[in-house]
């Protein structure tokens, strides 16, 4: 096993040998290529990656330029995790039969997609990636909607955001689904680690992720992407949003071993209420009108079940 | 007729017109250049009282839309060419069981993901074959922003009567376009619904696919007393899944003839100064745009060039085709992919040597190529 790569500051952790350049077309204040960064500096090992169709693979790879210093795919919207999955089995019977050219080398095998390649329309690609426990890890940046398409909702689209195909109106309050729970769908799988990441939990980030690479088996990751365009807030304020969803425990940080043992990995200080977190985006702004109101209060209660039951698995190591 | 002028784009017009049409559910999934139809469907479709739902995939989509259709429900799904190819088994499925319903193909540049947000017309031969199997497809192609009005009723209403997925073809560069539109009024379209056949007799009496050698199957809506079987495997008359030597062969010639013997109903083209044209353009979908652009200009150096537009691609206006072209010598199919429906006009007219300019790079061919190219020949 390769050795962890020792992080002791941020300074020298964002500055640290890039493979990923900054100089991509995201929208400003795109929490994706943070995120992808943070990853990527995670680990001294070489990378095999593959990125679904989305707003990640599109803006990073316009020709002539190229955002990634690693070997990188780019294939179909539903099927980067089983791509990867393909070249690590591949890699595994190479190095079996001691075929292998560079033994010494050690790669990770990650895939990247959206919520809407990976909570939709990738879903059981992942699922079975999951299942055969490919030395792999698999991770969604969710940012709760279609962004590259236009706006669509997906199935991480939490329940009261207007998207353009559950557009808020006279007759809806937006989208009338809940959130998929898609880390308690990936743990059910049993795989050896799954954990939620924000970009702004720098040091929690890159703890999982090292212990993530360091993981034989398959490996779920969960990161919340704060999208500047969908959710309607000002670019500046990317890591201020990502901060209000870890806070207010609509995104709770944790992580599951074995698809049993839950620790939660970050208790904010002060919990913000919920309003406040739905206050900041214009995707919720019609949340606030008084025939909605009643949906912030649910929000409410909806976060501090979770956030209770979270608490209990916890405790009950079972 | 009556028409009624709008300002509107082409993806715009083709979910109203489904809506017009009385297509009451639509079931989708978001892909660029086709996602507007899904947009405007799903804000005007529930004040109709109808369900817009984005499925988690195109399979799931066209999914839907089957199971809406088999309730009785004018149904539709639209999307563009990685769409199509992930929807092609359930499209073999509704050709096999007899489900009508409307697929709208807003196309781009492909193979896979391709160029997304790029004009394109490769998915034509797609459109004849979508999934394996022995069956023939209708497909229309909007060659105007109007006609991505009229020819989406203009599918509700062949599917419906056909009892099969009817594809109606856009290309990017109509789904885009902004203009002005003169349409048929609503009341016209209400007016020319034929709704769907079905048997009124005792439910004992009922055979689905009991049918004439040239007739599409009578499924009554579900939950309304009558049962069959309904499968994607060889059936009988009943539905039940056979292996019957005659009955599978005269499922699937039945399958065929319902169609091909009936084309004269389902076919459609434009002639544009063809009456004394010595050089005959084959242009369809944007393309057609240019080419009557370009005809001007040809018409007026003194070339007298025309255009023979289809608008129902598949099956093709052959007979017409080869008419033309047994009095014209040259003839030149325009369009955006490589020789794709120029097979076609090949086949049909029975030449060789009909020419062809294509172009596969994303974007729109220019009147003045399409001048340059007749010059040429």
């Amino acid at each position: 096993m390769s050795e962890i790569k020792k992080i002791k500051n941020l300074k020298e952790f964002s500055t640290s040998a890039d493979r990923f350049e900054g100089a991509n077309l995201l929208c400003p204040g795109c929490a994706h290529s943070i995120i992808v960064r943070e990853v990527l500096n995670a680990t001294n090992d070489d990378l095999i990656l593959a990125a679904s169709t989305g707003c990640l693979e599109v803006c990073t790879a316009v020709y002539p330029y190229t955002s990634w210093d690693a070997s990188w795919i780019h294939i179909g919207f539903e099927n980067g995790s089983t791509a990867v999955a393909g070249a690590e089995a591949m890699y595994k019977a190479l190095k079996t039969k001691g075929r292998l050219k560079q033994p010494e080398r050690t790669p990770k095998f990650v895939a990247f997609g959206g919520d809407g390649a990976s909570y939709d329309i990738g879903f059981q690609w992942i699922s079975g990636c999951m299942e055969r426990n490919h030395d792999m890890m698999y991770i969604v940046l969710d940012n709760e909607v279609y962004a590259n398409t236009g706006g669509q909702r997906s199935s991480s689209t939490p329940i009261g955001s207007s998207a353009t195909t559950t557009p808020a109106g006279s007759i809806s309050y937006g989208e009338t689904k809940n959130k998929k729970d898609m880390m308690g769908i990936m743990a059910a799988h049993h795989i050896p680690y799954a954990a939620q990441v924000s970009p702004n939990k720098w040091k929690d980030m890159v703890k999982k992720i090292q212990k993530g690479f360091a993981t034989e088996g398959a490996v779920f990751i969960n990161a919340v992407s704060p999208c500047t365009t969908e959710w309607k807030f000002d670019p500046k304020n990317t890591m201020h949003l990502a901060d209000l969803a870890t806070d207010s425990l609509v995104f709770p940080l944790y992580e599951v071993i074995d698809g049993r043992e839950y620790n939660i990995t970050y208790r904010p200080k002060n919990i913000i209420p919920v309003e406040e977190y739905l206050a900041a985006q214009g995707r919720f702004k019609h949340l606030f009108k008084d025939e909605y109101k009643y949906l912030i209060k649910e929000w409410q209660e909806r976060v501090d079940a979770n956030w209770a039951y979270l608490q209990r698995r916890e405790e009950a190591k079972v | 007729m009556a028409t009624r002028e709008v300002i509107s784009t082409g993806n715009e017009l083709a979910a109203k017109a489904a809506i017009d049409a009385g297509c009451m559910f639509f079931g989708g999934y978001p892909l660029t250049p086709s996602s507007e139809v899904m947009h405007v469907i799903s804000d005007l479709l529930p004040k109709k009282g109808g369900t817009a739902i984005q499925m988690e995939d195109e399979i799931a989509g066209i999914s839907a839309v089957i199971g809406a259709a088999m309730v009785g429900k004018r149904a539709l799904t639209a999307t563009s060419g990685p769409g199509m190819s992930l929807k092609a088994e359930q499209l073999g499925l509704a050709q096999m069981a007899e489900v009508p319903l409307v697929c709208v193909n807003v196309m781009r540049g492909g193979p896979s993901t391709g160029l997304p947000t790029r004009v394109s017309q490769g998915d034509i031969l797609q459109s004849k074959n979508p999934s394996h199997g022995d069956y023939k497809s209708i497909t229309l192609c909007a060659g105007s922003l109007a006609e991505c009005y009229t020819e989406v009723v203009r599918a509700f209403n062949i599917a419906d009567r056909f009892m099969q997925p009817v594809i109606v073809l856009l290309d990017e560069t109509i789904g885009h376009m902004h203009g002005k539109a003169d349409i048929p009024t609503v009341e016209d379209v209400e007016a020319g619904i034929v709704p769907r056949k079905r048997f009124d007799g005792a439910p004992e009496d009922y055979l689905p696919y009991g049918c004439e050698h040239d007739e599409p199957a009578t499924l009554n809506p579900m939950y309304e007393g009558y049962r069959y079987h309904f499968t994607g495997l060889h059936h009988d008359e009943h539905g039940f899944p056979t292996e019957e030597i005659e009955t599978c062969r005269k499922l699937i010639q039945r399958l065929e003839d319902k169609v091909e013997l009936h084309k004269d109903e389902i076919e459609s083209y434009e002639e544009f100064m063809m009456d004394d044209a010595e050089v005959m353009i084959v242009a369809y979908g944007s393309v057609s745009l240019a080419a009557k652009e370009a005809i001007r200009s040809l018409r007026a150096e003194g070339i007298k060039a025309g255009l023979f537009r289809p608008i129902t691609i598949w099956p093709s206006p052959a007979e017409k085709m080869k008419e033309y072209a047994d009095k014209i010598e040259k003839v030149l199919v325009v369009e955006l992919n490589i020789a794709q429906f120029h097979s076609e006009v090949q086949r049909a007219t029975a030449r060789l040597d009909i020419d062809g300019l294509f172009k596969v790079n994303g974007r729109p061919i220019s009147p003045y190529e399409i001048v340059t190219k007749v010059k040429e020949l």
